[in-house]
């Protein structure tokens, strides 16, 4: 609901069934990382850090949560934790080892070191 | 200035005129029924750009394999005359993938180049009367076959020459490839398709320096634009992101995180898309992108970008929040329920003129086969026009915006500029195995308009990177020239701005790539203004 709200442009509704969802179950980590998005639209960037960091620990693989935190250390200027979240980021997103070996021996050439 | 943020749609009729302007002929591009190999999906680019500087827009589309990329000489009257092989140009044939353009010699007359799976191709023009593919002769010639895709034309060390980016998409052969059904990367929708992006080798993109003599040298690796390694790379754009001089390049990705390459001013680039915000969606997603169009949509002086993406994907729109740093503003701008479409050829432009620059996207999907599916996602589908409101928002007028716009086509290449010098902008289309659309509104709103032609002198000649900051109406409007963009394409290489109500421009600032500043004051509208830059410094204002 709080999804359909955001895309109607209605971000007050928004946040309000966010907060909501995470009042019932704490351990929401889309709900966590939804209501900090709504935050960091708002620019209340140390409220978003703090919801995420929580979405972050119960969702360590959530390439989502830590793309917006990356974005919210990153406009509250905190620009060394940010680029830990890029690290982060950056290896949760490498494609398998190996993943090209049989089209590139096809092509007659080395599989690309990884 | 209520009616404007009214969100009511202006009267507006795009229509299709490409049959009675002479561009009569089909261009090939794979199966239209079912399509065996990724390279059948990709093709091809659409330019606009004036050969002979005559004044008027000449048009070049690209094909792919089975015919010729064309060039169209414009005979004024909107008529265009095929001039392909009377140009030089009629000896290339292969899967043509992108077009730009720039004058790269700094003779006076504009380049191309044709980007190719195999090689691409640089042509000279000779004084307009000919063009000479030197591609060898330049240095350009590649020494295995290469997927390249989009390219543009820079000067990213502002020393007055052209340099060249050209993206590549991927290693593919099709005696190696595999077949529809093959793996699981060559299903979509429990249809058997051709196989890809994922599941094929990446490949670097390349940069090529201008030595000044006419040929280029390749610092792909010194620049670090090889670097990334785990990117399908398809449209260029090139602009000045943030705001420090030099000029950057974007590139949107297919399936894998777009790249923004920033420009550190010694001949190199770091890739920094990901923190600056332009890699992926908000929810941390790569989109498939295919094309890329920039401009300061919102008024506050600085690049946006747009870039259009695959079906179920949103496209995704940029704001520059300052210093080259990205939010993306999407679903705030009110432009996020277009999920059906595979989008491709986009640009801002300002339909209307009213001073905002309003957004074009056209479409057509990479597998014919989805029609099997009887779904609403189409092989051939109709394009969609963003009204821009003003305010920070737009508003989809696609079905309310004449026949034109909702014919449907495998669109690909889209280009925009002002053939006919009347102060709107019309927009080429090239369909794959169709003849091309040219989109143009037949009646003239109200609204005024000027357009700069920018001829660098200390700078590269077509001034690529100047960037203008023009003034009317109380309103400030910026700008950038660049080569190539859209997707796979070259659009008008001069700058068009609606200027609303006012018929005089207050003033133009231009700041050219040599470092020189320029200020013209209380400028005539409705006409195209040609600016030479100045060969001494002059004082600033």
């Amino acid at each position: 609901m709080g999804q359909i709200l955001l895309a109607e442009q209605d971000r007050t509704g928004a946040a309000a069934r966010f907060e909501k969802a995470v009042s019932l179950n704490p351990i929401f980590a889309e709900a966590l990382v939804a209501l900090a998005r709504v935050k960091s639209d708002e620019k209340k960037y140390s409220e978003a850090i703090t919801l995420l960091e929580r979405a972050v620990k119960l969702q360590p693989a959530s390439e989502s949560a830590h793309y917006s935190l990356m974005l919210a250390y990153r406009n509250a200027g905190r620009t060394e934790d940010a680029q830990r979240e890029k690290a982060v980021i950056d290896k949760l997103k490498r494609p398998p080892e190996g993943e090209f070996t049989d089209f590139l021996k096809k092509l007659g050439e080395k599989a690309p070191k990884q | 200035m209520l009616l404007m943020l009214s969100g009511a749609p202006p009267h507006v009729r795009f229509e299709n005129v490409a049959e009675s302007a002479g561009l009569t002929r089909l261009f090939p591009n794979g199966g239209d029924k079912t399509k065996r190999f990724i390279i059948e999906t990709t093709g091809s680019g659409v330019a606009f750009l004036d050969y002979d500087n005559d004044g008027l827009l000449d048009i070049f589309i690209v094909s792919g394999e089975g015919g010729l990329s064309r060039m169209y000489h414009n005979d004024g009257k909107g008529r265009f005359t095929d001039v392909t092989r009377k140009m030089g140009l009629g000896g290339a044939s292969g899967w043509g993938q992108g077009v730009c353009a720039a004058d790269y010699d700094n003779d006076g007359f504009t380049d191309l180049v044709v980007t190719y799976w195999g090689q691409n191709h640089l042509y000279r023009n000779v004084r307009g009367q000919s063009f000479e593919e030197v591609t060898e002769r330049a240095g350009l010639k590649q020494d295995r076959v290469r997927y390249n895709t989009g390219c543009a034309f820079l000067d990213y060390d502002n020393d007055g020459h052209a340099d060249l980016f050209v993206a590549n998409y991927l290693k593919f052969d099709p005696a190696a490839a595999p077949k529809p059904g093959e793996n699981p990367y060559c299903w979509y929708r429990g249809l058997a398709v051709n196989c890809g992006p994922r599941g094929l080798p990446f490949d670097r993109n390349i940069l090529y320096h201008n030595n000044g003599d006419g040929t280029f040298s390749d610092v792909s690796q010194a620049s670090g634009i090889s670097a990334p390694d785990q990117n399908y790379s398809l449209g260029v754009l090139t602009g000045d992101f943030n705001n420090d001089g030099l000029t950057d390049i974007y590139v949107a990705c297919d399936q894998t995180p777009s790249l923004l390459y920033i420009n550190q001013g010694n001949g190199k680039f770091t890739e920094e898309a990901l923190l600056r915000g332009v890699a992926f969606d908000e929810n941390g997603k790569a989109m498939s992108g295919m094309g890329v169009t920039a401009a300061d949509y919102d008024g506050d002086g600085r690049l946006d970008i747009f870039r259009s993406n695959f079906s179920d994907e949103r496209e995704t729109l940029y704001r520059n929040r300052g210093g080259g740093e990205f939010d993306d503003a999407t679903i705030a701008a009110g432009i996020s329920r277009n999920t059906r479409f595979v989008g491709w050829g986009c640009g801002f432009f300002d339909f209307d003129n009213d001073g905002w620059k309003d957004v074009l996207l056209v479409n057509g999907h990479v597998f014919p086969e989805v029609e099997r599916l009887g779904i609403d996602i189409h092989y051939k589908d109709r394009a969609i026009l963003y009204r821009n409101l003003g305010n920070g928002k737009f508003a989809d007028i696609s079905e309310n915006a004449g026949p034109g716009l909702i014919e449907r086509h495998s669109a690909r290449g889209a280009a925009f500029g002002d053939y006919d010098n009347d102060g709107l902008i019309e927009v080429l289309i090239n369909n794959q195995n169709e003849t091309p659309s040219l989109l143009k509104q037949p009646a003239r709103p109200a609204n005024h308009w000027i357009l700069v032609k920018l001829t660098g002198t200390q700078s590269n000649r077509s001034a690529l990177g100047a960037k203008v900051k023009l003034t009317a109406g109380g309103r400030t409007q910026v700008d950038e020239v660049r080569s190539g963009g859209s997707y796979l394409s070259q659009n008008d290489l001069r700058l068009h701005f609606g200027l609303g109500a006012a018929q005089r421009v207050d003033r133009i600032e231009i700041q050219w790539p040599s470092g020189a500043s320029q200020i013209l004051r209380d400028v005539l509208a409705g006409r195209v203004v040609e600016i030479e830059e100045p060969r001494k410094p002059l004082a600033r204002d």
